[in-house]
């Protein structure tokens, strides 16, 4: 625990209490105001937290609620004047709790952690994310994998779930309480899902496939590929995560590839970033499949476009490429928060606190309509899935698809 | 009836927190100051649930502290016992505007910065811009009559203010002012509202004026090598007839530091910084005024002078001096160091000399020391790192304020400028009545507060005792 401790303590030690933070997070208007769902809050507790651990030598104090309401979006960072993640800190805050304060563990939290271990995917479903390509044709002798990561395809079923059980607390907590028991009953996840989601979520994908076709660049696909483990790592489950890695790379190892073509922005940071620091021999090319298109084949269309930025690209990444081709084939407005201010779209909050999730998405959301453009791009499938309320929302690939000069 | 049971039924559950994690947060702001873990916090919905509320509160005596953002630097907003705190955060709508008349209402939870972007469409703005103006709200502003770099041509707070609801302490609700910029209508009690830290009333919703955004903005920047030179040099400028937007300087701690964290550049051989931002409704008109300004801030024998209109420069600079504050903090020797924040202010006039008497002065406490500030007002922000756990510390850092508030008082100025007392300014606001021989204001102000609140539930301890 103590070194646990003492990187919370050296994180949130230097916070001054300005409340600046306070001001960007969007859990707190989301949550009515509560002063501990809010990044200073989260910093506040850190700080009791600390002092009662070197006081009682355990965990009282309630953090729950506190960090598993983190977006971790990183947006606090962004405004502090002493540089401290509250965003960190909750990750750290959760580690925490699975291994020191059990008792106060997120039971929807340690179900997903337990699938993917499992069953490698958070929801079961790793066959049924492999439906979509199953009439595309990849080269089966390429070096590159295309490697989804599961995001796009299960977007239809979480957010199928989130609308009928998670929910209702009443068949929320049967339901838990039966696939908890038995486990294999995650699988019927795969009956549950949101149909018109589903539809575009796989529009994306062949798109994504389609302009990397069209711009010559040679991939394969496995449909036995599994979840990367993202969840497993920011809902604290390290040691899990680091197993999981390691299984993973084993996988890719086994399957002889250099390249690893991504696709989302979480993905993309859990194999850039995160992987190289938990398996010493992670050594394969992580590349943003964007990186790879040839601009060429684009052509600007006269339309005004406004494009959500997902964190992870432009906090967590640096990753700015959606928005140089965005501004090359479109009339490009940005929303109010936008750049390194840009604002969360509430999904990472859907799976724990649903009401959270759809007042930050109803906030952003109306920002971006405020924009009166013609078409809300998002690129990332969680962002699109939170933001999706008219039709004008698309995904980044399938804009694109729109731009081609073929089309 | 226990006093959770009674608020219980006329809050919701979302807007009555009693667990101890959910109470944790409302008992710092960005002061030092710890606070009581208040027993309940309240976060009404509209002005109906607060009324109410302190009807609740007056009837069973139990003390009141209202914040909005928690971000008083002088523990303004720390709940000191078994109390109530009031969140007006979600008074956060904008109500009206009306461009012609100049004014916006808005609720006491806006921030500043949200106001300024909403007024910022048609635009207009709100001028008065604390650096906390990303956290801070109306009503936490309009109760420290705040000020900002922009006080040299806008003024502070209580220029800006033409009305108000407000919440009394037994719970009546009744307005101050209203929409018009004339009135004569006996005591001016939105004036007495402003600058009284939550102690007479709350505050729920605030008619302000607003001002067209200028716009054209050229902006200087001068580099002395002695704080007088910059201090004639504005000085002249002001006798010329500018009236700056924004006039600041920053000593040479200051420039390090956004040199280190900012990548601003500054002569070797540089003490002082000077910012000046000139501005026009007419870009040839700017452009003259800019050049003659820059011919009188070079009479003054600069090291290095430069003038922009850049956009993206001037964004830079800008930035740059807004997170002086930020850039300080990196040079604590401890990350749980605090930093102090002296606020005096003198007529612009006497600046230079101030500066170096609380240089001199601080040879007797050795603190390392950052001089900023608005030199187009005369107002200097002196900031020193301290440790709040240690007493002594504590109290060494009480005796500096006051001596830097002696050196101020002596040269005719205030001893806190746009801070507010708080906590900790309040053997200052004693002393600068006593220099000034003046101590019936204190009981005047007693007097008042007795009027507003004879039980004396808000914000108890704050101001004076």
């Amino acid at each position: 625990m103590i070194e646990l401790i003492e990187e919370i303590e050296r994180e949130a030690s230097k916070c001054i209490n300005c409340g600046f933070c306070d001001s960007v997070c969007p859990t707190l208007p989301a949550s009515k105001y509560k002063g501990h769902i809010s990044a200073r809050g989260r910093v506040n507790l850190a700080n009791n937290l600390i002092k009662e651990i070197k006081r009682k030598d355990r965990i009282e104090l309630r953090i729950d609620e506190s960090y598993y309401s983190c977006l971790l979006c990183y947006a606090c960072q962004e405004v502090c004047p002493a540089s401290i993640n509250a965003g960190k800190i909750s990750e750290l805050g959760r580690r925490l709790i699975v291994k020191y304060a059990k008792n106060q563990q997120n039971k929807i939290a340690k179900l997903i952690a337990k699938n993917i271990m499992k069953y490698k995917d958070p929801l079961g479903l790793k066959y049924e994310c492999s439906k979509w390509a199953k009439d595309l044709s990849f080269d089966r002798n390429s070096k590159n994998l295309l490697f989804t990561g599961h995001m796009y395809q299960l977007m239809a079923h979480s957010r199928r779930i989130e609308e009928t059980i998670l929910k209702r607390k009443n068949i929320l907590n049967i339901s838990f309480s039966l696939v908890d028991r038995f486990t294999f009953l995650i699988k019927i996840s795969k009956y549950f899902y949101n149909k018109d989601i589903k539809v575009e979520m796989e529009k994306a994908l062949e798109n994504i496939v389609k302009l990397l076709k069209i711009s010559g660049i040679d991939f394969r696909y496995e449909p036995d590929e599994p979840y990367p483990g993202t969840l497993l790592l920011e809902l604290g489950y390290e040691e899990e995560f680091a197993e999981y890695a390691r299984s993973v790379t084993n996988y890719f190892n086994e399957k002889g590839i250099e390249k690893i073509i991504v696709i989302d922005p979480h993905t993309f940071e859990i194999l850039k970033v995160h992987y190289p620091k938990y398996v010493n021999d992670f050594n394969f090319e992580v590349i943003y499949y964007l990186d790879l298109l040839d601009a060429k084949q684009f052509k600007k269309i006269e339309k005004e476009v406004t494009y959500h930025e997902p964190c992870h690209f432009v906090r967590r990444l640096n990753y700015t490429k959606p928005m140089s081709l965005l501004n090359n084939v479109s009339r490009l407005t940005l929303p109010l928060h936008s750049g390194r201010n840009t604002m969360c779209c509430g999904g990472p909050a859907a799976l724990f606190n649903k009401e959270i999730s759809d007042d930050i998405a109803e906030r952003r959301y109306k920002e971006l309509e405020e924009t009166k453009a013609s078409y809300i791009v998002t690129a990332c499938p969680i962002c699109f899935v939170n933001l999706y309320k008219s039709k004008n929302v698309i995904d980044l690939s399938s804009f694109l698809n729109l731009t081609l000069k073929n089309e | 009836m226990d006093i959770i049971k009674r608020l219980s039924k006329i809050l919701d559950k979302d807007s009555l927190l009693t667990k101890k994690e959910e109470l944790i947060p409302y008992s710092r702001d960005a002061s030092y100051f710890k606070g009581s873990l208040p027993i309940a916090v309240a976060i009404p919905n509209n002005v109906t649930e607060l009324s109410e509320i302190m009807k609740i509160c007056y009837e069973e005596e139990v003390p009141v502290y209202v914040r909005g953002a928690g971000s008083s630097l002088t523990g303004s907003s720390i709940p000191l016992e078994g109390s109530i705190v009031i969140s007006m955060l979600k008074f956060d709508k904008i109500l009206e505007l009306d461009i012609v008349s100049r004014y916006v209402v808005a609720e006491a939870g806006v921030r500043l910065e949200n106001l300024n972007a909403y007024l910022g469409k048609y635009g207009y703005f709100y001028p008065p811009d604390p650096a906390s103006s990303i956290a801070s709200t109306i009503g936490g502003t309009l109760s420290t009559n705040a000020g900002g770099l922009r006080g040299v041509m806008y003024g502070a707070t209580k220029e800006w203010v033409l009305g108000m609801e407000v919440v009394l302490p037994n719970g009546t609700i009744t307005q101050f002012g209203g929409k018009v910029l004339k009135r004569s209508l006996g005591y001016d009690l939105t004036a007495l509202m402003i600058g009284s830290e939550g102690t007479l009333a709350i505050i729920t919703k605030a008619i302000l004026k607003i001002a067209p955004k200028p716009k054209f903005v050229g902006r200087i920047l001068a580099y002395y090598d002695s704080i007088e030179k910059a201090g004639e040099a504005v000085a002249k400028i002001k006798e010329e007839g500018f009236t700056p937007l924004m006039a600041e300087f920053l000593d040479r701690v200051s420039m390090e530091s956004i040199k280190k964290t900012k990548g601003i550049i500054y002569p070797e051989n540089a003490n002082v910084m000077l910012i000046i931002d000139l501005v026009s409704f007419e870009e040839k008109s700017l452009n003259v005024q800019l050049e003659y300004a820059r011919q009188i801030l070079s009479s003054f024998s600069p090291i290095q002078i430069k003038v922009t209109t850049d956009p993206l420069e001037m964004e830079r600079i800008y930035l740059a001096r807004k997170g002086v504050f930020s850039s300080i903090l990196l040079e604590r020797e401890r990350p749980d160091q605090y930093m102090i924040t002296g606020d005096i202010v003198v007529p612009p006039s006497k600046l230079p000399q101030t500066l170096r008497e609380i240089e001199e002065c601080n040879k007797n406490f050795g603190y390392k020391m950052s001089l900023l500030g608005h030199i187009g007002d005369g107002n200097v922000h002196i900031l020193i790192f301290t440790d709040p756990s240690d007493e002594k510390e504590i109290k060494k850092a009480e005796d500096f304020l006051l001596e830097t508030g002696k050196i101020s008082l002596k040269y005719g100025g205030s001893v806190s400028a746009e801070h507010g007392i708080g906590l900790e300014k309040k053997k200052l606001l004693l002393q600068e009545f006593q220099y000034k021989n003046s101590t019936i204001n204190i009981e005047l102000m007693k007097q008042i507060k007795r009027v507003f609140d004879p039980k004396n539930i808000l914000n108890r301890g704050k101001l004076f005792d």
